[in-house]
């Protein structure tokens, strides 16, 4: 099945300051009718949080703001998708700017050499599913489980997550070994996306 | 020997499932990086942990993220807000005539990812108009081609040689009395190339003025942070010279201290001596 959308763009119709008060998602409708200012208020309200994500993961104020641009323009171009009953625009945009900022860390890491083709495209889909159409059933989903995690897991989750920690900076903060806490974040991460899978498939078997 | 081998197999397994999960978290270096995307690229079930892990990462990070507001403790550089306004526009105006005010058609299953959807996927089933556009032309260009090759074969070269060399001056004529005839027409053409010229040239115009305006934030935060980073060395230099005197009393103060610690030295040496020589006094007298 296939929608359409018609896109107008008649920014100057729109009252900036009505704009100015509008809810995220409200903005994010304008954004669909191609209105610039829309964005821009957007912008302004997010890309603090947008760059302070992206800043700890790919450790460099240009490479950060490079991120911040191409997760405001991917916004632009990916508003016409957003379905204001399935998502809030704010975990749509952090979990844009935290999938951007890997993917910009992984071509640093190869130094622009590599496309990782094959990862892309997995981790594409992967991510293409995050913000599919079950995103806010998923999340109530997972904050359940992370809620069943040892204090010592959730730990090295959360200082991952946010506070963009290394394993190795996790492992020297936390007095651990690196191995440990690779070993446990990668559990931790597996053993919830198990766990999850489990409840899909009752939940279908219910169904 | 093959239970030994099933169990290495499994272990080397283990460790790119391992691989999954932190290459969704971004802790991979660059040779783990290529050893599992060449992995992933033989066994699905990797290829599926990888996607399944990613997707659970970026729900999991959306929950600590969720209802925190971040301690701020790099500001974003200056002047980002300009530079992506001017950024957008480029990218709105480049793409403006390609996609704004038309219909589009996406998939449902369309990904974030895919950004570049408006671009390419916007009416997949329809076919681009331009091929249409030159098929004509160039079709009866051929024909037009075999036509006067078949002439001339025929042997209608000789005759129409003169006639063309006759038929020439008049083309001219005609091309000039049309234009004598229709000069609105020619003068209207000429305006349009104009007003096209000169959209052209406002378009320039803007994108020049874009381009001054976030120029000048960039110098305004240059000059800014020259000022800044003049002061810092101000304040080095005078914290150096005031570091050169401190060190200068440190040093006075050791040699103040060592000479009376010499002293004190002297003083208790000369004390015990006193001491001695009280007591020796006081056994004499006792004495007598």
């Amino acid at each position: 099945m296939r929608r359409s959308y018609m896109i107008f763009a008649q920014p100057s119709q729109l009252f900036d300051e009505d704009l100015q008060k509008a809810a995220d998602e409200d903005l994010i409708e304008h954004v669909k009718a191609g209105s610039e200012d829309a964005l821009t208020i957007l912008f302004e309200r997010y890309h603090r949080l947008v760059f302070h994500i992206a800043i700890r993961i790919v450790r460099d104020p240009g490479e950060a703001e490079e991120v911040v641009q191409t997760v405001f323009l991917s916004i632009f171009r990916a508003a016409v998708n957003f379905d204001r009953t399935k998502g809030v625009v704010r975990v749509w945009l952090l979990q844009y700017a935290y999938h951007r900022a890997l993917h910009r860390k992984r071509h640093l890491t190869a130094n622009h050499f590599y496309r990782w083709e094959g990862l892309e495209s997995a981790m594409g889909l992967g991510a293409a599913r995050a913000f599919s159409g079950e995103a806010r059933e998923n999340e109530r989903l997972v904050a359940q489980l992370l809620r069943q995690l040892k204090p010592r897991q959730r730990a090295f989750l959360e200082l991952t997550y946010y506070e963009g920690l290394t394993a190795m900076e996790i492992a020297s903060r936390l007095d651990e070994s690196v191995h440990v806490v690779r070993h446990a974040l990668a559990r931790s991460l597996v053993t919830l996306r198990g766990a999850m899978l489990g409840i899909q498939a009752r939940k279908k078997e219910g169904s | 020997m093959i239970e030994f081998v099933r169990m290495i197999g499994l272990r080397r397994h283990g460790k790119f499932e391992e691989w999954c999960a932190l290459a969704a978290v971004g802790d991979l270096g660059l040779q783990q990086l290529k050893e599992l995307e060449l992995h992933i690229a033989k066994c699905v079930k990797c290829r599926e942990l990888l996607e399944g892990t990613t997707q659970l990462s970026l729900q999991a990070m959306s929950v600590f993220w969720e209802r925190r507001t971040p301690t701020v403790t790099i500001m974003p550089p200056e002047g980002m807000r300009s530079r992506f306004l001017g950024r957008f526009r480029e990218y709105r105006d480049s793409s403006d005539r390609t996609f704004l005010q038309k219909e589009f058609a996406l998939p449902d299953d369309w990904a974030a990812e895919g950004g570049t959807q408006r671009e390419e996927g916007g009416h997949p089933e329809r076919r681009p108009v331009w091929p249409n556009l030159f098929l004509r032309p160039a079709i009866a260009l051929v024909m037009a081609a075999a036509l006067s090759l078949g002439s001339y074969y025929l042997g209608l070269k000789s005759r129409n040689a003169g006639a063309a060399l006759q038929l020439k001056r008049p083309v001219a004529q005609t091309e000039n009395t049309a234009n004598q005839r229709n000069p609105s027409e020619a003068s209207e053409q000429k305006a349009n190339q104009l007003a096209s010229a000169l959209a052209d040239l406002e378009k320039e115009r803007s994108n020049a003025k874009n381009e001054r305006t976030v120029f000048e934030e960039k110098l305004a935060a240059s000059s800014a942070r020259l000022v800044s980073l003049e002061q810092a060395a101000n304040e080095l230099q005078r914290t150096a010279a005031e570091t050169q005197e401190v060190d200068r009393e440190l040093e006075l103060t050791k040699k103040e201290n060592e000479t009376l610690h010499r002293k004190f030295a002297q003083t208790e040496a000369l004390l015990a001596v006193q001491e001695h020589r009280a007591q020796e006094l006081q056994t004499e007298l006792e004495v007598a």
